[in-house]
C-alpha cells in the first residue's frame, strides 16, 4: 500500500503529472480520507506511463491511444488464460482434439502461448 | 536528499557540460573552506557534491533517470513489471476500456456452442488496499471511499478488525457479462499505527507517563482508552515499569465478541526543566545513595 506521496519518490514523476494522470483515469488508485491509496498494479502502471513518456516521448494525445491498446492487449491475454486454463481441465483425448483442429487451422501460428 | 537535478538547479535533459557549469558555481558559493563557521553551506556543499557525483557519471545518471538507484546511489527495491499484474485479477481493474468488448469474442464461442441459450457469466472479483487508523479498527467505523470507477462507497469497518484482515462487498466488483451477476470486492485493511496505543491480540498496552508525586504518593490519574479517557487509580510506591490493567478496556474479540483488556505502563517523569525544590531536597535526602542498578549485579 503506497500513498500519493509516496509514489512520487519512488517512481521519480512529477506531483502534477501524477495527478493529471489520475484525473485522465490513466491510473486507478483508491480515494479515501483525503488521499490516494496505490495498489502494486498502480505503481507498476504509473512505471509504465513514466517510461512510455520520458523514454519514448509519447505525448498525451497518443498515451491515450497506447494505453488503450494496452489494456485491449491484457484484457484479451486474460480472456484467452481461461480458455486455457479450460482447456486444460477437458479429458486428454477431448484437449487432443482442440490442439489437432487449432493445428489444422493456422499451423505454427496455433502454439499455446507460454 | 532532493532530487540532484534540482540541488544543481539544471533542466532534466541538461547536457554534461551544462550539468558541469552548474556545479562549479554552486560548488565555488558553498565550498566549506570559503564559508567557515556556516553549517548549511557544509551541508548544502556535501548535497551538491553528491549530486554531481550522480549527473556527472552517464551510467549512474541513466539508472537514477530510469528510476533503478536512488539519490544516495542505493538500489530501489526491485521494480515489478506492469506485466506481472496485468493479467491477473489485480489487472482487472484496468479493463479493456470504451470501444473495445472482448466478451463479444466469448459470447460468439457459447453462442455457437449453445445455440439460443446466450451467455452469461458472473463479473471479475476486484481487490483494494485500504489504510484504517488503529482507534477505527478497534471500535469500528464507517468510511467512504472512491472507487477507481468514481462510485462512492461507505465501507464498515467492523470492531476489532485486524491488520491484513480482509472485507467482502458482495457485489461491488466488475459488472457481470449478459446479465451475469457482479463480482465482489475484497478489501484488505492495513492498520495504520496509532501514537501510543499497541495492540497485542485483543488486549491494547499504553505507555503513560507520571510524575515523581503521582508515583510515589499514588493518587487518581486520567488514562485514555480506545473509547475515551477514564479515571485510574496509581498505588502509592509505583514505579517506571509498574503494569496496571484496565479490565475490558481492551478491544471486542471478532469471533466470541468478548473485549480485552487494556494495559497500562507507567514510566515515572520528572519534571522538566528541572525543579531547583526538587534538587535542593534530593540533595539533602538520605536515601539518595539508593544503588538503582543493584539487581543488574552493578556497583553504582
Amino acid at each position: 500500500m503506497t500513498r500519493f506521496a509516496e509514489v512520487l519518490t519512488l517512481c521519480g514523476v512529477e506531483r502534477d503529472e501524477l495527478a493529471a494522470w489520475i484525473e485522465r483515469r490513466w491510473v486507478l488508485p483508491l480515494a479515501t480520507d483525503g488521499d490516494y491509496v496505490f495498489s502494486e498494479v498502480d505503481i507498476a502502471r504509473v512505471w509504465m506511463i513514466r517510461e512510455l513518456h520520458r523514454d519514448f516521448n509519447i505525448d498525451e494525445d497518443a498515451m491515450a491511444l497506447v494505453l488503450g491498446l494496452v489494456d485491449q492487449l491484457y484484457a484479451a491475454r486474460r480472456r484467452l488464460r481461461q480458455i486455457i486454463d479450460a482447456l486444460a481441465m477437458l479429458p486428454d483425448d477431448q484437449r487432443e482434439a482442440v490442439l489437432r483442429r487449432l493445428e489444422g487451422i493456422s499451423g505454427d501460428d496455433a502454439h499455446m502461448p507460454s | 536528499m532532493r532530487d540532484p537535478y534540482e540541488i544543481l538547479g539544471v533542466r532534466r535533459d541538461a547536457s554534461e557540460a551544462e550539468i558541469k557549469k552548474a556545479y562549479r558555481q554552486l560548488a565555488k558559493k558553498y565550498h566549506p573552506d570559503l564559508n567557515p563557521g556556516n553549517a548549511e553551506a557544509a551541508s548544502r556543499f556535501k548535497d551538491i557534491s553528491a549530486a554531481y557525483d550522480l549527473l556527472s557519471d552517464p551510467v549512474k545518471r541513466a539508472r537514477y533517470d530510469r528510476g533503478e538507484i536512488d539519490v544516495t546511489g542505493a538500489e530501489r527495491p526491485e521494480r515489478h513489471f506492469y506485466r506481472a499484474y496485468a493479467e491477473g485479477p489485480e489487472g482487472m481493474k484496468y479493463g479493456a476500456g470504451p470501444g473495445f468488448d472482448p466478451e463479444d469474442l466469448f459470447a460468439e464461442l457459447f453462442g455457437r456452442g449453445r445455440r439460443g441459450r446466450g451467455f452469461a457469466a458472473r463479473g471479475a472479483d476486484v481487490s483494494y488496499v485500504l489504510p484504517v487508523d488503529f482507534l477505527e479498527a478497534a471500535v469500528g467505523a464507517k468510511k467512504r471511499v472512491t472507487m477507481p470507477d468514481g462510485r462512492t462507497l461507505e465501507i464498515t469497518i467492523p470492531p476489532g478488525t485486524e491488520d491484513r484482515q480482509t472485507l467482502r462487498l458482495k457485489g461491488q466488483g466488475e459488472p457481470g457479462i449478459g446479465g451475469g451477476p457482479p463480482g465482489d470486492a475484497y478489501i484488505e485493511v492495513h492498520l495504520q499505527p496509532h501514537a501510543f496505543f499497541t495492540r497485542k491480540d485483543n488486549d491494547v498496552h499504553v505507555e503513560l507517563p507520571v510524575s515523581l508525586a503521582e508515583a510515589v504518593l499514588g493518587g487518581k490519574i486520567t488514562v485514555p482508552t480506545i473509547d475515551g479517557d477514564v479515571v485510574m487509580t496509581v498505588p502509592r510506591g509505583a514505579n517506571t515499569g509498574t503494569v496496571l490493567r484496565l479490565k475490558g478496556r481492551g478491544i471486542v474479540d471478532r469471533r466470541s465478541g468478548q473485549r480485552g483488556d487494556q494495559y497500562v505502563k507507567l514510566k515515572v517523569v520528572l519534571p522538566d526543566p528541572p525543579d531547583p525544590e526538587l534538587t535542593r531536597f534530593v540533595e539533602n535526602w538520605s536515601g539518595r545513595d539508593y544503588n538503582a542498578r543493584g539487581r543488574m549485579g552493578l556497583k553504582k
